[in-house]
């Protein structure tokens, strides 16, 4: 992604109108890589909040020749594997209904949706790394510390997992 | 469908949905009126139950950045850029002097009894001379972050703000680097031989879910611990333990040892109340700093420790409560003292709270005494510190807490080392401050740093109070190199090897007496062997190639190296499965793979990730871990795999499958005499060592 380096420089030194610019380019896509990862959308808010408010206290500390955008979910997806950690210590989970989305395609964006959230936390991360964060698989491997083949070998199963439970009921 | 197709839907169906009202920028700009949240304080805000009141305060503070962000009030473009120019000379120091020693001044260890005042951990942390310097430091470290905010009003909030927050940050690290070493010990204690918790370092002892002390296995679910009796061959449910505590607390881990059992929980007070009519603005320091919303949601989070005994398993009797302000961290226990490290953001404290009580963290409700707070350049979070002797376990030895900016944490036999990786370098430094703990009393030995990132838990290690330290640094290019750095009691350099493997980075390593193994990757396995002997000259004495590589190393007996890991094609670099490899390095020049076994399509083990979860015991000759197996309609099954290594090979005594329903990162396998159990936090089953690992009984716990 194609980095505005005026508004890093300044949001470097806390000005919070830059902040807020760079935010409102990547916001979306920081809030649907939480909720396609965790599943549910209170804990996709509250995690996609902890991540700007986080972001913003140490954003002194990002490094010039990053990306914004790379940096900022690196942080959000920290916290969903942490949260991954904490969800195996908790007794139960706690239940989420999910909001009607509004599309044409309701029906199909609602099947796609139902197959992506039965792979596991590790599956809907990597693939939400790759199609939302847009990270590759080389950056991945990197913040997940897992080797760059696993990574893609990963990815790859899971879409065939899906590909495969999706072909009997649409193509 | 393609890959690539799939992927498009996928994004395509996210697309639909609509982000939540709070996260739109347009909210932000609303939320910047402050007077339309005052008016309507439940003005886009869910009210939570108790169990989230975590996230709740995450949103009370994101309104709060809300605020800071959007406020129309012209930033103090002086002091920012001064704050730049700062920065920036200091970086050329750094660039300059790549190692440096942040400090000459250390400490001398204490050898006496006799409680020393702390001493400074070189310039990183520095002790407070008085509580007002603490709170004059938290005031300008919370000024710092909100001196944008313009109203005169209070943003009342919880105690201790994003409590899984801060640990996220640390922990996450911690965990995804694929734990490595610990040399697991039989215990020797009475004539039973049985396995114990697989350790980080040997003779610290961590906690767990799963423990035994040869004749019961404690087993621990989020609200009871459960007590079953394993002699005579038959599992039988003796006792439970349920603290008496209240609904939401969640019990973490447990230790067992010497007749005592230690249950860490977590417990969570939360209460909402009206503010604004509950202070005026005379009663609040920094008034200046903070936004009145109306309403507050205190969450206080504390961490309990209570010691129960155990010589009756029957009935366990508690015998000491402790508690300390701030979430679970981590903890560890070196005979008979229990060290405890929580976590709590105090900064933020500072606008919350009526004038300065509560800033400051308690411990059995007690204020951390100032000349115990160490401050940093950026300490953001609280890291609370405290030593606990077992024999009185509801009094404290020692405390202190450090104001600190996400550290991670290696304990070793002697001393306490908290590092953290400082990005605002070109290329990263990696801090590290040490602190002695000599009989559970704290005091700061020095502090370094080094350039790179550690990237493996076992990458830091502690041999008669010196350091060793494996890092990986990135070039401009993002080009990968590994560093090895040598210090001294005192934290100062003696010798480093730097630039070893470029292009690829640490998976595991492993310090053994004079030696370090470590394993690099990129398409091979390269297996490092390096002296150090001579603390003034590492010498690398041997580089073995193989396939695949190594995510966990343990020593095997005295002259073998066991991998766990993954094989790869070396063509493809594609993952073929798990691995094993046993290594030869009784001659360390010429080490030497004697054989490998792979698991072809066991894709995952959590053994991988938590060393915890694997049993792994030369004298007892077990390899034990779960492989997790994908079938060809693409679900999982879960395969508990138990080898021993006989004339040169690994022999599997055991591939038991195991049920979806447990939880296969807390299972964990023991062995006690001739039996073999097999215990998660759901069930335990036995097995028969002399028998062909034949069941003998099977036990769900409920």
């Amino acid at each position: 992604m194609k980095t505005d380096l005026q508004l890093i420089k300044k949001a470097k030194s806390k000005d919070p109108t830059a902040f807020a610019a760079l935010y409102e380019k990547i916001y979306k896509d920081l809030y649907h890589f939480a909720l396609y990862t965790l599943k549910n959308p209170t804990d996709a808010e509250d995690l996609v909040s902890e991540t700007i408010l986080e972001a913003y206290a140490q954003i002194h500390k990002l490094r010039r020749e990053e990306s914004f955008k790379a940096w900022i979910f690196t942080i959000l997806s920290n916290k969903c594997k942490q949260r991954f950690k904490n969800q195996n210590l908790s007794l139960e989970e706690i239940p989420w209904d999910f909001p009607e989305p509004c599309s044409k395609n309701l029906e199909m964006d609602t099947i796609i949706r139902e197959e992506f959230f039965s792979l596991s936390d590790e599956e809907r991360l990597i693939i939400s790394m790759h199609i939302f964060a847009g990270y590759k698989s080389r950056e991945i491997a990197k913040i997940l510390h897992m080797n760059e083949n696993t990574i893609r070998s990963k990815e790859s199963r899971a879409l065939k997992k899906m590909a495969a439970n999706l072909k009997p009921e649409k193509e | 469908m393609t890959d690539k197709e799939l992927l498009k839907k996928i994004r395509n169906s996210a697309d639909a949905v609509e982000i939540p009202e709070s996260l739109s920028p347009e909210n932000i700009h609303k939320t910047l009126d402050i007077s339309s949240i005052k008016a309507n304080p439940k003005h886009n805000w869910h009210i939570y139950p108790i169990q989230r009141t975590i996230s709740a305060a995450a949103v009370l503070l994101f309104c709060l950045l809300l605020s800071i962000v959007s406020s129309k009030i012209s930033p103090n473009t002086d002091s920012s850029i001064e704050t730049a120019q700062r920065n920036s000379s200091e970086h050329e120091f750094l660039m300059e002097e790549s190692i440096q020693i942040l400090d000459t001044s250390q400490a001398t260890a204490e050898d006496s009894l006799v409680i020393a005042p702390k001493q400074d951990a070189g310039t990183l942390y520095t002790v407070a001379k008085s509580y007002d310097e603490v709170y004059t430091y938290l005031a300008a470290l919370y000024e710092e972050e909100t001196r944008y905010v313009t109203s005169g009003a209070i943003l009342e909030s919880e105690e201790d703000p994003p409590a899984g927050d801060y640990i996220a940050v640390e922990e996450s690290a911690a965990e995804s680097l694929m734990e490595d070493v610990s040399i697991s010990k039989s215990a020797a204690n009475s004539s039973l031989k049985y396995s114990t918790t697989n350790l980080q370092t040997y003779g610290v002892d961590e906690s767990d879910r799963i423990k035994t002390d040869g004749k019961y296995i404690y087993t621990a679910t989020d609200s009871k611990v459960r007590i079953t009796d394993v002699t005579n061959e038959k599992l039988t449910p003796v006792g439970t333990i349920t603290p008496n505590s209240s609904a939401t607390d969640r019990i973490l881990e447990i230790y067992v040892d010497n007749g005592k059992l230690l249950l860490i929980t977590q417990h969570y007070e939360t209460s909402m109340e009206d503010s604004s009519a509950t202070y005026s603005s005379e009663d609040i320091a920094y008034t200046d700093m903070c936004v009145d919303i109306g309403y507050s949601i205190n969450t206080k989070c504390q961490t309990m420790l209570y010691t129960y005994d155990i010589t009756n398993p029957e009935k366990p009797t508690l015998k000491g409560t402790f508690i300390q302000d701030g979430s679970y961290y981590t903890s560890r226990k070196i005979g008979n003292i229990l060290y405890l490290f929580t976590n709590q953001e105090v900064y933020t404290n500072v606008a919350y709270k009526e004038g300065k009580n509560g800033i400051i963290p308690c411990i059995n409700n007690t204020t951390i005494p100032y000349e115990n707070i160490y401050l940093s350049e950026q300490g953001n979070a609280g890291l609370v510190l405290s030593s606990i002797n077992l024999q009185t376990p509801s009094e404290i030895v020692d405390n202190v807490m450090i104001l600190h900016n996400y550290v991670d944490i290696y304990v070793g036999p002697d001393s306490i080392y908290l590092y953290n990786t400082d990005y605002a370098q070109p290329n990263s430094l990696t801090e590290i401050a040490g602190f002695s703990m000599e009989n559970g009393f704290f005091n700061a030995i020095g502090a370094a740093s080094v350039p790179g990132e550690i990237l493996d838990t076992f990458a830091i290690h502690e041999s008669n109070r010196c350091l060793r330290i494996l890092t990986t640094s990135y070039d401009d290019d993002y080009l990968e190199s590994n560093n090895l750095y040598l210090l001294d009691e005192n934290m100062k350099l003696t010798g480093s090897l730097t630039d070893i493997a470029t292009g690829e980075i640490i998976y595991s390593a492993r310090y053994f007496g004079d030696t370090v193994y470590f394993v690099t990757y990129k398409n091979t396995d390269p297996l490092f062997v390096v002296d150090i002997s001579d603390p003034a000259s590492p010498k690398m004495l041997a580089e073995l190639k193989i396939t695949g590589f190594s995510e966990y190393l343990h020593f095997w007996g005295e002259d073998k190296l066991l991998g766990i890991g993954y094989e790869t094609d070396p063509d493809t670099n594609e993952t073929l499965g798990l691995k094993l490899a046993m290594f030869d390095i009784s001659n360390p020049t010429k080490p030497e793979v004697l054989y490998t076994t792979v698991l072809t399509d066991y894709f995952y083990s959590p053994a991988l990730y938590d060393y915890k979860c694997i049993l792994a015991d030369a004298s007892a000759n077990l390899i034990g871990f779960v492989g997790e197996y994908e079938n060809e309609d693409y679900t999982s099954t879960y395969d508990y795999f138990l080898f021993s290594w006989e004339n040169d090979e690994f022999i599997q005594k055991m591939k038991l499958p195991l049920s979806d329903n447990i939880n296969h990162n807390y299972l964990r396998g023991i062995y006690i005499q001739d039996t073999f159990y097999i215990a998660s936090t759901e069930e335990i089953r036995s097995f028969n060592r002399k028998d062909n690992y034949n069941e003998i009984d099977h036990l769900i716990l409920k």
